[in-house]
């Protein structure tokens, strides 16, 4: 994760994201009910089912994209949704979305100096950290590339770049190996390893179980916006096989 | 973070900005701006004297007392509701990941933006009243200096009013949702207000001083300048709160609004490029939508297939009921013109357009039709061009049913210009005219066609092509306001009736027989 030293600490003993009863409504359709889910430092957590679930609605209503109908969120001790402490709360987590949005006007490189800067990381380290992480993503030669000339797993692993540039207290990824081939999503899941290793908090989302079996230490099934099943990753994804989610 | 600090990152992040993309010189920005400026001052030199003569038959002191306040109303009313698809701070999508989603202050990124947008609204007012200027001080009349000083002020006023009122709604989805709800009443009393100032001098004065789309308008209403210097001081004074009020809520609106509105204008600016209205319009829509569970719109399944397509339209319909109330009051307002002054042939166009506007309002169904193809191929087992003609039964048996009631009282205010009877049949018999060319318009699905664009590009428009887009555009509304309109005004000449009658029954069977031949895509 980024070198330099975040400017907002979390509040003390805060975990790196806590919801109660998050919910959130489209209209007449609850797309998430009641989520309560604590992720502890260092602790990775996968939020598992099928399309429709719910699971991208609960990452980005955490991460303050969404407005929450229902409960609190609170990341490192923050609140993303309430201004100005909103802004503490996006310096400390960050979102790699499924979609990579990116500047078409922008190279590579200069997406990681734009987080850089918008997230303070400064000092004469900057470029070598950039051509570091550059390189470890296997990214480096097309770092004066523009999000046109991309594919979609170079665009997901630019915006994976983006999240790793910059400081963070909690990770927050909606389906981040789409797209992504086994030799990026083994070097994903090396990346993730050491976010928790580094005392991040991790939440993911996925339909492949196989990436988060041995990662996750905790899993959540959700099903119509609501926690179905939670426990250790190998029970809930047992479970969610038995319903036949997953396929055999 | 202290707010120090974050103004601090926030100038760090411009000053990236300005070195990684560097903004053009000033005086290329200006030179686009002489451009635009020369080509203005041009064409408006050349036709200063045909259009102030045209606005001068319609723009008076008398005419901006009793329908300014009304217009400017309604004109606020619709900068309000681009609040709810738009609004006046909307950033690119990349922005609201990548700034609105960082730790910088967010009032720090709004404020720079709202601020152009109360400058921009300035000057669009300001625009709007040297056109009220040049129709009033048109046919050799003068306007004081000190009047005309004071209505572009006054209108630029409000020009920065409505852009509070649009950031109040952008921010908000229950201010949004209210608005929605409160615009048919706004509408009304919008109305009212034309007829209260025409009532007298009493009722103008009433209107006058009802708000800041009265002061506006004073300085060339015929007050006296001591008492419309109060009323623009007034319209200062409630210019300045709102605009104070929507600088300090800069970082009121949620990141989801934001984010919203970019992929709304990205999706329709990406439309609009390819000349693709109904997409444009779809995105913008998208903006406001609440999905989720429908209420059931309780009407019974038909037995007869033939019903199937009707009972869909009905059911749809029911569901937004305020789409039948619009279309009430368009093709109310349209039979009542038309039968009240028929005998004036661009009046009986325009109550013909007023018609095809209100049963446009009800082709919804058919436009869905024309989006997804594959599902009238899929579900339903008649022909396409057979179902997009079923799909006008609901929207003209409702604008019919409004026509018939329209027509009592008409009839008995005795206000039916000539032969009652006649003249109702006759636009009872406009309507399938109507109705089959507002479907027909729809069936184009607002996409152009390749042919209209190679034909604008190469053809021999002088316009560059400006003249068959907009003739495209506007086909069928002219053709729906030539044949309706000529039928009912046929019917008020000495022995048009016939005429009339035969038109009103041929033009149909033409029209369904081009609809029918319709293939998807």
């Amino acid at each position: 994760m980024g070198a330099a030293a975040a400017h907002n600490a979390p509040v003390d003993g805060a975990p790196p994201l806590e919801t109660d009863g998050l919910g959130r409504d489209f209209g007449e359709l609850a797309a998430l009910r009641d989520f309560t889910l604590t992720v502890a430092p260092g602790e990775c957590v996968a939020l598992l089912g099928a399309n429709g679930s719910g699971k991208s609605t609960a990452v980005r209503t955490i991460a303050g994209q969404l407005e929450p109908t229902h409960g609190t969120v609170s990341v490192c001790g923050h609140d993303p949704h309430h201004e100005p402490d909103a802004e503490n709360a996006r310096e400390l987590l960050a979102l790699v979305p499924d979609n990579p949005l990116l500047y078409p006007d922008l190279t590579v490189r200069e997406h990681l100096q734009l987080v850089a800067t918008v997230h303070g990381v400064k000092g004469p380290d900057v470029e070598d950290l950039i051509d570091e992480l550059l390189e470890r993503l296997a990214i480096a030669d097309r770092q004066d590339f523009q999000p046109a000339q991309l594919s979609r797993g170079m665009r997901q692993k630019t915006q994976l770049a983006c999240a790793l540039i910059r400081p963070a207290g909690l990770l927050l990824l909606d389906e981040p190996v789409v797209g992504l081939d086994p030799l990026s999503q083994r070097l994903l899941r090396d990346i993730l390893e050491e976010a928790k290793e580094a005392g991040i908090g991790v939440v993911l989302t996925t339909h492949q179980l196989a990436f988060a079996d041995g990662l996750a230490d905790r899993a959540l099934l959700l099903d119509e916006g609501r926690v179905t099943a939670s426990g250790s990753f190998a029970e809930v994804a047992h479970h969610a096989s038995q319903l036949g989610w997953f396929g055999e | 973070m202290t707010a120090a600090a974050a103004a601090q990152r926030l100038g760090e992040v411009r000053a990236w900005w300005h070195v990684a993309r560097p903004p053009k010189p000033l005086a290329t920005r200006l030179e686009a701006f002489y451009v635009v400026a020369l080509g203005v001052g041009t064409i408006g030199l050349l036709l200063y004297g045909t259009a102030s003569s045209a606005l001068a038959a319609w723009i008076t002191p008398s005419t901006l007392a009793e329908w300014g306040p009304s217009v400017v109303l309604l004109a606020l009313l619709v900068a309000a509701r681009w609040g709810s698809w738009q609004g006046p701070v909307v950033f690119a999508r990349p922005d609201v990941a990548f700034l609105l989603g960082g730790p910088l202050p967010r009032a720090g990124l709004v404020t720079p933006r709202l601020r152009w947008a109360l400058i921009r609204g300035a000057l669009a007012g300001a625009a709007v009243g040297a056109f009220v200027l040049v129709g009033l001080s048109g046919r050799g009349r003068s306007v004081e200096l000190g009047s005309a000083i004071g209505l572009l002020a006054g209108l630029a006023l409000c020009g920065v009013f409505a852009i509070p009122l649009a950031w109040a709604v952008q921010c908000s989805a229950r201010v949004s949702r209210r608005l929605g709800q409160a615009a048919p009443a706004l509408v009304l009393i919008a109305a009212g207000m034309v007829a209260l100032a025409r009532s007298g001098p009493t009722g103008r004065d009433v209107v006058l001083w009802s708000g800041p789309w009265g002061w506006a308008v004073q300085p060339v209403a015929g007050v006296a300048r001591g008492r419309w210097l109060a009323g623009l001081v007034l319209l200062a004074l409630a210019t300045v709160a709102a605009c104070v009020l929507a600088l300090r809520r800069a970082a009121a609106c949620a990141t989801e609004r934001h984010a919203l509105r970019a992929d709304a204008r990205d999706g329709a600016s990406a439309s609009l490029r390819a000349l693709d209205v109904r997409s444009a319009q779809l995105a913008m829509r998208g903006v406001e939508s609440r999905p989720g569970r429908r209420r059931r719109s309780g009407v019974r399944v038909p037995q007869h297939a033939a019903l199937a397509v009707p009972w869909r339209d009905l059911s749809a319909t029911l569901r937004v009921p305020g789409r039948l109330a619009e279309a009430a009051v368009l093709g109310g307002a349209g039979s009542a013109l038309a039968l009240t002054h028929a005998d004036h042939f661009p009046s009986a166009m325009i109550a013909a357009l007023l018609t095809y506007l209100g049963v446009a309002r009800l082709l919804e169904p058919l436009r869905l039709e024309v989006d997804v193809p594959a599902t009238t191929r899929t579900l339903l087992v008649r022909p396409y061009g057979r179902v997009l003609v079923a799909h006008i039964a609901v929207a003209l048996g409702w604008v019919g049913l409004v026509t018939a009631v329209v027509a009592v009282p008409c009839a008995l205010a005795g206000s039916i210009v000539v032969r009652p009877g006649a003249l109702v049949v006759v636009a009872l018999a406009s309507l399938p005219t109507i109705a089959l060319c507002a479907a027909l318009s729809a069936r184009r699905g607002g996409r152009m066609p390749l042919e209209v664009l190679l034909f604008a590009s190469s053809g021999p428009d002088p316009s560059g092509g400006g003249v068959v887009v907009l003739l495209w555009l506007v086909a069928w509304p002219a053709g729906a306001a030539l044949i309706a309109g000529g039928a009912t005004h046929l019917a008020t000449t000495a022995h048009g009736v016939t005429s009339a009658v035969l038109l009103a029954v041929i033009a149909p069977f033409t029209l369904a027989s081009v609809l029918r031949g319709s293939q998807p895509g």
